[in-house]
């Protein structure tokens, strides 16, 4: 092979997630009590598929968004939503590709599905411990506000995730092996 | 969310600026204008913005936000008015049944809060109003070569960029495929879901496809480790001297009125 594919496919593999995750934090589904975003999908795709690699995507989707240009939920940008109350869920976004790649090196079924439940976590984790540093807000509001309403939807994208994983992934090129 | 790119082609001086100096300006008045409670200093910072936009012609774009900013304004100022009690009491709402003590109502305090609150929401919307609307996004991202990100990262960026739209149109092409064979976009939450499934695995396939040429397509091309790319390299010109002028004279007036003046 001429060149470098396994980074050229790196790049491409980030481009398409950067994408990714941009398009589908503008889609929202009427959801009760809140609507859900298909952003969280997009993180878990991303691990899925770009494996330990994910962590370009998420960085470089931050960086975009954090420059001014209107990637994040609902087309806001700046640095001030990274800073803002809901913040700490988009910089959870970096571990929990991370965690779900990690997870998806290995075939395993249920080391696959630990991983999307580990990488939901870590999105919860991050986001409510932000959520009680920047707004006075005891840990029990906490989780009400930012945790609970969400769990009927990340266990339906969390889902998706495994199935569309499971579909496409014989398809794609292995990012794993050099 | 048709659009995420609204930059609008133009020739004026603020299109011309380099995007790293559009960038720390715009950084800088907003930073300023949530640090700053002092309301005459946040209407010169507006004022310089509108100058600004009619300098280079885009006072159409700042006019079109002028309802929105004052519905934001009336409802912000009705908030902090109702919920603020300090100062002196203007109106009356609700008198006190103690008559040695004030009643509930709008106070001074309470309406200069609100006042403060959407003079500080018009200044940080309309500079990036302004940011987004002169700043060619993949103009921007290779402005980021000033920060020394490495080559690969900026390349990264800007086919994402490219990619955002393509993708959209992707999801729409698929969704109309879809319609022609008879799929029903189902109501109400389940079927919500569910009308989910036949538009997101053909799209994540298709475009993981797509991605692998493209890969193919640049490793062909000769995009070899460490080779630099002929980047359009970013100068700085006339106008971002003065500029940056301009910023050290907003950052020296907001010196002296907060920490010379009492």
């Amino acid at each position: 092979m001429a060149g470098n594919y396994h980074r050229s496919i790196i790049i491409t593999h980030t481009t398409l997630f950067i994408a990714m995750t941009t398009v589908f934090s503008w889609i929202s589904i009427p959801f009760i009590p809140v609507p859900i975003t298909l952003q969280t999908l997009a993180v878990l795709l991303t691990g899925t598929i770009m494996k330990r690699y994910a962590i370009f995507p998420m960085v470089l989707y931050l960086i975009l968004g954090a420059i001014g240009l209107p990637v994040f939920h609902n087309g806001t940008a700046g640095i001030g939503v990274l800073l803002g109350p809901t913040g700490g869920y988009l910089l959870g976004f970096i571990p929990a590709a991370v965690a779900v790649g990690l997870c998806y090196e290995r075939s395993a079924h249920f080391i696959n599905v630990a991983g999307l439940i580990m990488g939901t976590l870590f999105i919860y984790l991050f986001g409510i411990s932000w959520l009680v540093y920047s707004v006075p807000m005891n840990t029990l509001a906490a989780i009400t506000a930012g945790m609970l309403p969400f769990i009927p939807g990340d266990i339906v994208k969390a889902a998706a995730a495994f199935l569309i994983t499971r579909r496409v992934l014989p398809y794609t090129a292995r990012l794993s092996e050099k | 969310m048709s659009e995420i790119l609204q930059y609008i082609p133009g020739n004026s001086p603020l299109h011309h600026l380099n995007p790293v100096t559009k960038l720390l300006m715009v950084i800088l008045i907003v930073g300023l204008c949530v640090l700053s409670s002092h309301i005459p200093f946040l209407c010169l910072l507006i004022i310089i913005l509108v100058l600004g936009s009619l300098f280079s012609g885009l006072i159409n774009e700042l006019k079109s936000q002028v309802p929105f900013l004052l519905l934001l304004s009336f409802f912000l100022v009705l908030l902090t008015s109702l919920t603020v009690q300090e100062g002196e009491l203007l109106i009356t709402l609700l008198p006190s049944s103690d008559p040695s003590e004030p009643g509930y109502g709008i106070t001074y305090g309470g309406l200069m809060f609100g006042v403060l609150l959407s003079l500080r929401f018009i200044v940080m919307i309309t500079a990036f109003q302004l940011f987004v609307v002169t700043t060619k996004p993949s103009d921007l991202v290779t402005g980021l070569l000033a920060f020394r990100l490495p080559v690969d990262y900026i390349l990264m960026l800007l086919i994402a960029l490219r990619f955002i739209p393509s993708l959209q149109l992707e999801a729409k092409r698929i969704h109309e495929a879809q319609l022609c064979r008879g799929y029903n976009p189902g109501t109400g939450v389940k079927g919500k879901i569910m009308s989910m499934k036949p538009i997101m695995i053909p799209l994540v396939a298709n475009s993981l496809a797509k991605t692998q040429v493209l890969g193919l397509t640049l490793d062909m091309r000769g995009y070899r480790a460490r080779k630099k790319l002929p980047f359009h390299r970013l100068v700085f010109n006339f106008g971002d001297g003065i500029s940056a002028t301009l910023l050290v004279l907003i950052f020296i007036t907001f010196v002296f009125v907060h920490f010379f003046q009492t």
